[in-house]
């Protein structure tokens, strides 16, 4: 029986335990035997690698649960797992592979990818790490992890692994660089002491482990870093084989329709959505978007999914007869 | 629902093989393999339930279903077995008999390209090769339990010596160049309780010891752990600089008790502590903790340390004249007992952690995934010399080793103890 976990230690909560498939991509037995030399040349990579970026390896706690993260500016961004950024705290301590803490706070995240980031409070230059490019990470490939498995140990650096890259999936790397509980959101570097990776989650076999891939970061980054967060965090339920879904987030204002209706009633108000920030209530009825007279629920419907997150619109409903105008900016869903 | 590919594989070749009338001894149940059964039974309705738990009672690891129970367990949410779409439940007359089984860590085999496959371990044969002459095998009660290092070459070998523990028949294979395997029987001579590490004797004279070369750990560094015939087990990279475990890993309840006039009182209590979580208040006088009695202040430390953190532990208390019982889960020095408790089942994932495997005075980790039983032997680096001894399967990521400066003063110890014992 596999369950898949992710690593974050958190206190509360237990964690998830999922059945997956797991299925790696054929790989074929021919693999080439690298003779001694060759060894010695990777024994000497990882060792620099690991020597470069141990410094950058921080980490991150709200006091609740604690990971880890890597510093990728000299002004103090981390990059993290999103899902490090959801144990229920809100004042970030980043304590750094020397001892030191530092105070920080949460940037955004998309959750749908078990993404975050995170800035230091005070100022640097702090020791950082290079991003490394997506496209020229193979199947095979020596990948170096760092990361601060089970909480901070004073006078232990975070512990060096290496293994292989086993598979490249579209936003994640699974290697058997074994990763445990505290390792989330840490690093992991191709042999040329580039980041191509974020630990993620785990599952029974030591050479199941799950990264982040880079590219998720770089196609995300400006929303992460402007503070933006959306997305939920997939269910632990995987199955390695397929391609992922694009989950682009949609726009969504948090209430859902009476679809058989007539009118275009409201029925649920998601709790913590906008819809329920300004004040939208069950029971009311969609008569105007923007310009557009509403006549059914599925107009609703198709005038919100033809809208980006962040979108302004204007949503007037009627309630006990009265008509009362909201202003909105769209939820990421 | 889905379940990993070698227990897919595994019921597809058990649904082939699965039509009634096949007369097979019964498989017995593995402890795995009980445990998702256990977990099912509470899922299932009440006949199915029946056969899991009668599968359990009677420690058998296959059942027979009718083609309808078959489809219904298959049907089922909470079935964590795939695969089972490919049987067809009416090709054969009567009854569908699965054999249900987890393979076990020590079954598993690794899949090419990752990093302990053959193809991959077959570049350390020339660093291995010479290991030979100093790499053991221990049996135990003819069990293999662990490695050993030949330390002087009149048959004076080192090994793990927890794995020993509660053992009479101790066993050295040595590889003979050549020839078939030698098994010579070993006398345990004395044991440093600190370390772990063990000193045998078996009647050779001319056997040659390892040389420990005290290399500098620089983490990243490639490591490889050989069998006693020179070949390598598994390999691995240096993590962490020698750093002592002492107290690292100790458990915690969260309490300061004194010996007071009607017991082992409890003076404080830390707030957000195990003993807070738990319920217990100042005043209260414990009795019991996890079955040993608690007469003193001693007692009630000593209990505690002989646990892990996040272990559950009960603990009896007397409020007032009312005696009470408590569940208790004990914390650790980074972490709470939840987040302990985390913490130990993941480290159970892919891996079996050695029965000792805390409080080491000096040691350094590495990332080999070694079983138990690897640990003992020495561990070389990629020149093929001895840097240490592994001495402990800590968990999923980490494994630890004596390095050779501290194994050194540790033999020579238990030699000068085992000369003044003898005189």
């Amino acid at each position: 029986m596999t369950s898949i976990l992710r690593l974050v230690c958190t206190r509360g909560r237990s964690f998830l335990a999922v059945l997956f498939l797991l299925a790696f991509a054929p790989l074929g037995s021919g693999q080439d035997t690298p003779g001694l030399e060759q060894l010695r040349e990777i024994q000497s990579r990882i060792q620099k690698v690991a020597a470069q970026n141990t410094l950058a390896t921080v980490l991150v706690t709200d006091g609740i649960g604690s990971g880890s993260g890597v510093i990728v500016s000299a002004d103090g961004l981390v990059l993290t797992a999103g899902h490090v950024l959801t144990t229920g705290g809100n004042d970030y301590r980043v304590t750094l592979p020397t001892g030191r803490e530092v105070k920080a706070h949460a940037l955004g995240k998309n959750l749908n990818f078990d993404a975050g980031m995170v800035q230091l409070d005070a100022p640097g230059p702090w020791p950082y790490v290079e991003l490394g490019k997506y496209d020229s990470i193979r199947v095979g490939d020596w990948a170096v992890c760092l990361g601060h498995p089970g909480g901070y140990e004073i006078g232990r650096t975070p512990p060096v692994r290496a293994g292989k890259i086993i598979a490249v999936r579209p936003s994640r790397l699974i290697t058997d660089c074994a990763l445990i509980g505290g390792d989330s959101g840490g690093p992991l570097f191709d042999l040329d002491g580039k980041l191509i990776g974020i630990h993620s989650s785990i599952s029974d076999s030591i050479s199941m482990n799950r990264h982040v891939s880079i590219n998720i970061y770089q196609e995300h980054w400006d929303r992460m870093k402007r503070g933006e967060s959306w997305g939920v965090l997939p269910e632990l339920t995987d199955d390695d084989s397929e391609e992922e879904v694009d989950p682009t987030p949609r726009a969504g204002l948090g209430i859902t329709v009476d679809i058989n209706a007539r009118q275009a009633k409201v029925t649920v108000v998601r709790p913590g959505s906008i819809a329920e920030q300004i004040g939208v209530h069950v029971g009311d009825i969609v008569v105007r978007i923007n310009d557009a007279a509403i006549h059914s629920p599925q107009q609703v419907i198709d005038l919100i999914a033809a809208k980006s997150p962040g979108d302004s619109i204007d949503v007037t409903v009627e309630r006990n007869g009265q008509q009362m105008l909201f202003s909105a900016k769209l939820d990421a869903i | 629902m889905k379940t990993e590919a070698h227990v897919v594989r595994w019921m597809i070749a058990a649904a082939l093989a699965s039509a009634i009338g096949v007369s097979d001894a019964v498989a017995q149940l593995n402890s795995e393999t009980q445990k998702l059964f256990e977990k099912l039974v509470p899922e299932l309705d009440s006949t199915l339930k029946i056969k899991f738990e009668t599968a359990i009672g009677q420690n058998q690891s296959s059942i027979d279903f009718t083609p309808e129970e078959f489809i219904r367990f298959r049907k089922h949410p909470s079935n964590p077995f795939a695969g089972l779409e490919k049987i067809d439940p009416y090709a054969e007359q009567g009854l569908i008999r699965l054999e249900f089984k987890i393979p076990s860590i020590r079954e598993q085999e690794s899949e090419p390209g990752e990093r302990q496959h053959p193809d991959q371990l077959n570049s350390f044969q020339s660093v291995t090769a010479q290991a030979a002459r100093f790499t053991v095998q221990i049996f135990a009660d003819d069990k293999w339990v662990a490695l050993g290092t030949v330390v002087v070459s009149t048959g004076l070998i080192v090994t793990k010596a927890s794995e020993l523990e509660n053992t009479t028949n101790i066993v050295c294979r040595l590889s003979e160049s050549g020839g078939q395997p030698r098994d010579l029987p070993a006398r345990l001579l004395r044991i440093d309780e600190r370390n772990d590490v063990a000193l045998l004797k078996v009647d050779a004279l001319e056997l040659s010891p390892a040389r420990f070369v005290d290399q500098e750990i620089i983490p990243g560094a490639m490591v490889v752990t050989p069998d006693f015939s020179g070949k390598p087990l598994m390999m691995g990279v240096l993590s962490t600089i020698k750093r002592s475990l002492v107290g690292v890993n100790q458990a915690y309840m969260g309490v300061r008790p004194i010996n007071g006039p009607s017991g082992v009182e409890l003076s404080q209590i830390t707030p957000g502590g195990s003993a807070d979580l738990a319920g217990l208040r100042p005043g209260d006088i414990v009795t019991k903790i996890a079955e040993m009695e608690i007469k003193s202040a001693t007692d009630l430390v000593n209990s505690v340390r002989l646990h892990q953190p996040g272990d559950k532990v009960k603990v009896q208390f007397l409020r007032g004249p009312q005696s009470q019982v408590v569940d208790l889960t004990l914390a650790g020095r980074n972490m709470g007992g939840q987040r302990a408790a985390q913490y130990n089942s993941m480290n159970q994932l892919g891996a079996i952690p050695s029965r000792r495997r805390d409080d080491f005075p000096m040691v350094f980790q590495h990332d080999t995934p070694l079983l138990p039983e690897y640990c003992g032997g020495p561990l070389l680096d990629l020149d093929g010399n001895v840097i240490g001894i592994n001495i402990a399967r800590s968990g999923r990521v980490a494994s630890f080793a004596i390095g050779s400066a501290e194994i050194r003063l540790i033999v020579d110890r238990l030699l000068r103890e085992n000369v003044a014992s003898n005189q």
